[in-house]
């Protein structure tokens, strides 16, 4: 078991192994790239919304909708952005399991109107980031004790 | 001879090809794809490079070009609609 111990990735480097406490923050802290995404992924929504080609979303009937809707995804682009900065740099490693539940809903909703080869395939190797990280978090309280 | 000399880049005339080169193939791009198109490609490869070693410091190759890519990517499409936005 213990030959084993300084390998840190599996899967060509795609899968961080957990085996103590610091490996499990490190799998942790990649909810930070998620995190990213999620925000440039509504940064992507906001742009095309104001350029007036709005995606996903219906073009606005009154400028009150109009500029809730903007309101709106300028929070969450901060809120994601914010998040991002403080997992990446381990900060606080608390939100990854809120980033991961967010990040299977954005999935699902967006996955039909998505690009099939290029957009669906790194959704796919995202997800798998998404699942390490929330297995290490997971598995630190379980090293803390 | 110091250290300091050891490091010192010297230019040759090999160097000012290769920057000729690219000029040529910037404007190429440029006449190719638009002006707004090329200028978001060129600044969506560069950030993205960026990118790609600043995640590999601490994360393994094949997550880095993962980030690498999709960061490259989303710049080369926010820059062109930026671009089109303001200058159309």
């Amino acid at each position: 078991m213990n030959d084993n111990i300084n390998i840190k990735y599996s899967f060509f480097g795609l899968w961080t192994r957990i085996y103590n406490l610091t490996s499990s923050e490190d799998a942790a802290s990649l909810g930070g790239i998620i995190s990213g995404y999620l925000a440039s992924s509504y940064l992507l929504v906001l742009l095309m919304y104001i350029r007036g080609t709005p995606i996903i979303l219906s073009a606005a009937e009154s400028d009150a909708e109009y500029n809730i809707v903007i309101l709106i995804l300028l929070i969450l682009t901060t809120l994601f952005t914010y998040l991002a900065h403080r997992v990446y740099l381990k900060i606080n490693l608390t939100p990854v399991p809120y980033i991961f539940g967010w990040f299977c809903i954005e999935m699902i909703f967006s996955t039909p109107i998505s690009s099939p080869l290029f957009f669906i395939f790194f959704k796919i190797l995202l997800f798998t980031i998404s699942i390490n990280s929330l297995l290490g978090w997971l598995n630190i309280r379980k090293y803390r004790g | 001879m110091s250290d300091n000399n050891k490091n010192e880049i010297k230019e040759t005339w090999i160097d000012k090809v290769f920057l000729v080169l690219g000029g040529l193939l910037i404007l190429v791009i440029f006449r190719l794809v638009g002006r707004a198109f090329g200028i978001s490609a060129i600044a969506g490869l560069i950030g993205g490079v960026y990118v790609y070693e600043y995640i590999a410091k601490t994360r393994s190759t094949v997550i880095s070009i993962i980030v690498g890519v999709i960061s490259s990517f989303m710049i080369t499409f926010y820059g062109y609609i930026l671009f089109t936005a303001l200058f159309s």
